[in-house]
């Protein structure tokens, strides 16, 4: 999986939102308020293919989750970006 | 000729029946004839046959209401080309051709035989768009954004009333200069933000004033923002920053999908809004008006003193 181009993440007043700002975001209105840790996430994984374990990788190495646990978390985080849709197959 | 808008400095080039016309009247306060900083852009004109639109659709169909002006971007492997009327109706019809990066673009107006004023009244207003779009593109990447707004000064400090067309943004204005004292009118329609060496946004005035003809080469640290509604009573109230982000956003910006324009759009919206307050302003055509928004944005009384 790989963040659809033009999904940025920025940084406004201390707090991350993901922005729609190219082409095949025209007509997305929506903005996306992310915590520190889907932020962490999402400059991760910028640029990269991607899954679900990668996600948890990051999370156990970061915050020290368990696997499974970290699995959980990252699949609910796929799932969610996969429905808005900020990241595509 | 060369012109410094902001700071920023662009050529436009004309034929001396369009400077006998008038065109570059709004510039003249801007006009420069330093040429030792490099030019952002120029623009100059061709009144030969327009430029070949590519095979196919539109990069960017125009989907906008009949009545607004037309703009359809189509993308060659050298730059983009414009296709611009005042409506989409209009048959009259221009093109601008650019450059990949925008730094060099020519305007198209094929003059007909026996034109008459009515086409140059409609190929000016389309070719201050273009000088407009490519200044806003230019500049962009340096701290700079060109914003639709009323712009008005008061104690050394800039207001900018931001909104829909027709939102009461020019009314609003008006107001400020008719009940207080020492305001002046800084541009009713595109006036420039740049942050200065501390980041800090300072408001410009510019040659693109809409149906207001102030064009005034000066410029004010900016006080407050407000997003006029009209509405049955005076109300403010704060926006949560990243509405505020989001309405500068989207009154100046132009070309986002393209990444050295949004990261320098992104960092200019940012610095301002956690800077500045900004209010939406629910208003009717009254001095209250301007007592409720001065309050706000100032945190000062309206008082007799500086009515």
């Amino acid at each position: 999986m790989k963040i659809i181009e033009g999904f940025k993440l920025r940084k406004i007043a201390n707090e991350y939102y993901v922005l729609g700002e190219g082409i095949r975001q025209m007509g997305f209105n929506r903005v996306l308020l992310l915590n520190d840790a889907a932020a962490y996430i999402w400059q991760e994984i910028d640029g990269k293919d991607f899954d679900a374990e990668t996600i948890a990788q990051l999370l156990s190495c970061k915050y020290g989750f368990e696997h499974d646990e970290a699995l959980g978390y990252a699949q609910q985080t796929v799932d969610y970006w996969l429905s808005v849709p900020l990241i595509e197959e | 000729m060369i012109f410094e808008v902001a700071g920023h400095r662009f050529v436009l080039a004309l034929n001396q029946d369009l400077i006998s016309r008038g065109w570059f009247k709004p510039f003249e306060p801007f006009q420069t004839g330093d040429k030792t900083v490099e030019s952002l852009f120029s623009l100059s004109i061709d009144t030969g046959l327009p430029p070949s639109l590519p095979q196919g659709s539109p990069l960017f169909p125009d989907d906008s209401a009949k009545e607004f002006p037309l703009m359809e971007t189509y993308h060659t492997e050298n730059g983009d080309i414009y296709k611009m009327a005042v409506t989409h109706d209009d048959k009259q019809i221009f093109y601008l051709q650019t450059n990949h990066d925008y730094t060099q673009s020519t305007f198209y107006l094929k003059l007909p035989k026996n034109a008459d004023d009515l086409y140059y009244h409609k190929a000016l207003f389309e070719w201050n768009i273009a000088a407009r779009m490519l200044y806003s593109i230019n500049t962009a990447p340096y701290n700079t954004i060109s914003i639709h707004a009323s712009a008005v000064e008061m104690e050394g400090k800039a207001y900018l009333f931001l909104g829909l067309s027709g939102a009461g943004k020019s009314t609003h204005s008006e107001l400020w200069l008719q009940h207080c004292k020492d305001t002046q009118l800084i541009n009713d329609d595109n006036p420039v933000i740049r942050l200065n060496s501390d980041n800090q946004p300072v408001v410009y005035g510019s040659p693109w004033s809409g149906k207001t003809p102030c064009y005034k080469n000066i410029n004010y640290p900016l006080g407050g923002m407000a997003q006029i509604i009209k509405g049955p009573q005076n109300l403010s109230r704060p926006f949560r920053t990243i509405d505020a982000y989001r309405m500068v956003w989207k009154s100046s910006a132009t070309h986002h999908w393209i990444p050295r324009i949004s990261d320098g759009l992104y960092f200019t919206c940012e610095k301002i809004i956690t800077q500045v307050p900004m209010i939406q302003l629910q208003c009717t055509i009254s001095e209250e008006a301007v007592k409720v928004c001065q309050k706000a944005l100032t945190k000062q009384e309206f008082t007799d003193e500086n009515h």
